[in-house]
């Protein structure tokens, strides 16, 4: 075990306040939107926490450094740079106009452009999405701290995640978001001055990974297959339901385009950070243990009592904040988008519970499945690709075309994106390297310009009945 | 309506802007310190300024929370 009595005394201190948290706000919640949307009322400050924390979780925080130790430097100039560039529309134009709609959720968006069916079926890949099993495989590499199997770490943490988001709703999940926001970025950063200092620098770090110099090259060590995936996987955030959650739930759109573009300036720094980290770990223990674990082991071992505690505090706290947004936005999609829309003239009251139940089960469901990847990372891609080739497009395209859409360009393109992933997926070409998303995306796209020119308008339909 | 158009209105020359400049300043520094080997920007420029960063946003949300209970309370 790397932790200490005094470390597992304020790790469990403040899973304790996690707890009261959770069971505090669960009072205060009465219907769907001040459970889902924590009544439209989070300030700036809130929503930057809540956006950090979320999108981050394991998966931004270990699987980055994992990466960064496979990959090296490329994957800060190639990935990161791009991503945040590549959202930056998304914090000016796409997600103010997001949040002044009145759909709750993603399938409503999807209902409102094509239809029931389609929203139904974006519902059911959204819930897939929603389980979120990376992190939990992010967890299971912070069990070597207690000794414990992944497993073992895996279903400590989800106890705490069926907590919070069970009672609190996002209210609940934004206000420990806040706090957790503030553990991660503090605990997982002040770890490199010392490590810097101790790998010997710039200097010492070259000499180090001399026998991989890609690593040290910006713009090397990423395939171009790869970095193209890497980036193209980065616009997921177009189609991310915890995105639109979180910024719907802020004050006003202003405030929610501001606390995103504060992100990308966070964001930019912590991926460096994180980065460099993954490149001390990769030089300091090479490829004689995995760089997940080497990154917990790497910073245990170095950092004096107690701050041990804060560091592992912001590493499972990210983890759970990302987990909590996740499952809420799965449940709340599940029972407002199959469970409603087929039962049909459904209470508050049982929205609410049901939302609470499918929270469980999204749970049981990631940790089943959580440990058949490697690394927390891989996990990552492969369930935002399935969830991106087939919503991206009906979305993204939904959102920004102002031209005709249909409900037959709305399930040919989801169908299509779907399925020309599953085949590349378990086909792949033996001529070149082709990852299967990059692929789908454009035939999404082609069949859902295609579909649109079939069939009536459901946005003009609906205009037509309403006059 | 007119406030809801407000609300969408993007400020280049107000916080916006500089938000989006700020990114692509950071981007430069970054950019420099990796290509020049600059250890000053990576071991303290950086880990400091961002953990001030965060403990300043924290902070903020925690006035507002204080402010809000004070209020309550009058």
């Amino acid at each position: 075990m790397l932790l200490s009595g005094v470390d597992n005394a304020v790790i469990v201190i403040f899973s304790i306040f996690i707890i009261y948290v959770g069971i505090h706000f669960s009072k205060a919640v009465h219907d769907m939107e001040s459970f889902y949307l924590g009544n439209r009322s989070l300030p700036w400050s809130l929503t930057v926490g809540a956006l950090v924390a979320t999108w981050y979780g394991g998966v931004g925080t270990i699987g980055t450094v994992e990466y960064a130790a496979m990959y090296g430097l490329s994957i800060w100039l190639i990935w990161c740079v791009t991503a945040h560039l590549g959202r930056m529309p998304l914090a000016l134009w796409v997600g103010p106009r997001i949040s002044i709609r009145t759909d709750v959720t993603v399938p409503d968006l999807l209902q409102d452009i094509y239809g029931k069916g389609v929203a139904l079926i974006g519902a059911i890949f959204m819930l897939v999405y929603c389980t979120q099993f990376a992190q939990i495989t992010a967890m299971g590499e912070c069990g070597i701290a207690w000794g414990i199997t992944p497993f073992e770490a895996g279903a400590g943490l989800i106890v705490l995640v069926i907590i919070v988001a069970v009672c609190g709703g996002l209210m609940g999940v934004a206000v420990t978001d806040m706090v957790l926001f503030w553990c991660m970025c503090f605990g997982l950063t002040m770890v490199l001055p010392t490590q810097w200092a101790d790998v010997g620098g710039w200097a010492g770090l070259t000499q180090a990974l001399g026998k991989t110099p890609d690593l040290m090259d910006p713009l090397g060590g990423l395939t171009f297959m790869k970095g193209l995936m890497l980036v193209v996987v980065s616009f997921g955030v177009y189609a991310d339901p915890t995105f639109y959650q979180r910024f719907s739930a802020s004050d006003s759109p202003k405030s929610g385009r501001r606390a995103m573009l504060s992100c990308f300036c966070l964001w930019i720094c912590f991926d460096i950070i994180l980065t460099v980290t993954g490149l001390i770990v990769k030089a300091k223990y090479g490829d004689s243990i995995g760089p997940g674990e080497g990154y917990i082991k790497l910073v245990l071992t170095t950092l004096p009592v107690g701050v041990r505690a804060l560091f592992m505090i912001g590493l499972a706290g990210s983890i759970i904040s990302a987990l909590d947004g996740y499952y809420l936005s799965g449940a709340a999609t599940f029972a407002n988008d199959i469970y409603g829309r087929l039962k049909g003239n459904v209470s508050q009251k049982e929205l609410v519970l049901i939302t609470r139940i499918t929270i469980v089960v999204l749970a049981i469901i990631g940790l089943s499945v959580a440990f058949q990847f490697s690394t927390a990372q891989d996990a990552f891609l492969f369930i935002a690709s399935v969830w991106m080739s087939a919503g991206f497009v009906p979305i993204v395209g939904g959102l920004l075309y102002k031209g005709k859409k249909t409900p037959v360009g709305g399930y040919l393109s989801m169908l299509v994106g779907a399925g020309v992933f599953a085949y590349f997926k378990y086909y792949p070409l033996q001529a070149f390297d082709l990852e299967p998303l990059v692929a789908a995306l454009p035939l999404s796209y082609i069949a859902w310009m295609i579909g649109n020119q079939i069939g009536k308008s459901v946005e003009v339909e609906s205009i037509r009945e309403v006059a | 309506m007119s406030n809801q158009k407000n609300s969408l209105e993007i400020s280049w020359i107000g916080l916006d802007g500089f938000l989006v400049a700020l990114y692509f300043v950071l981007v430069g520094i970054i950019c420099y310190a990796i290509f020049r080997h600059n250890d000053f920007i990576i071991q303290y420029l950086l880990p400091y300024g961002f953990m001030i960063a965060v403990t300043g946003i924290f902070i903020n949300y925690l006035s507002l929370v204080f402010k809000f209970a004070k209020t309550k309370k009058e």
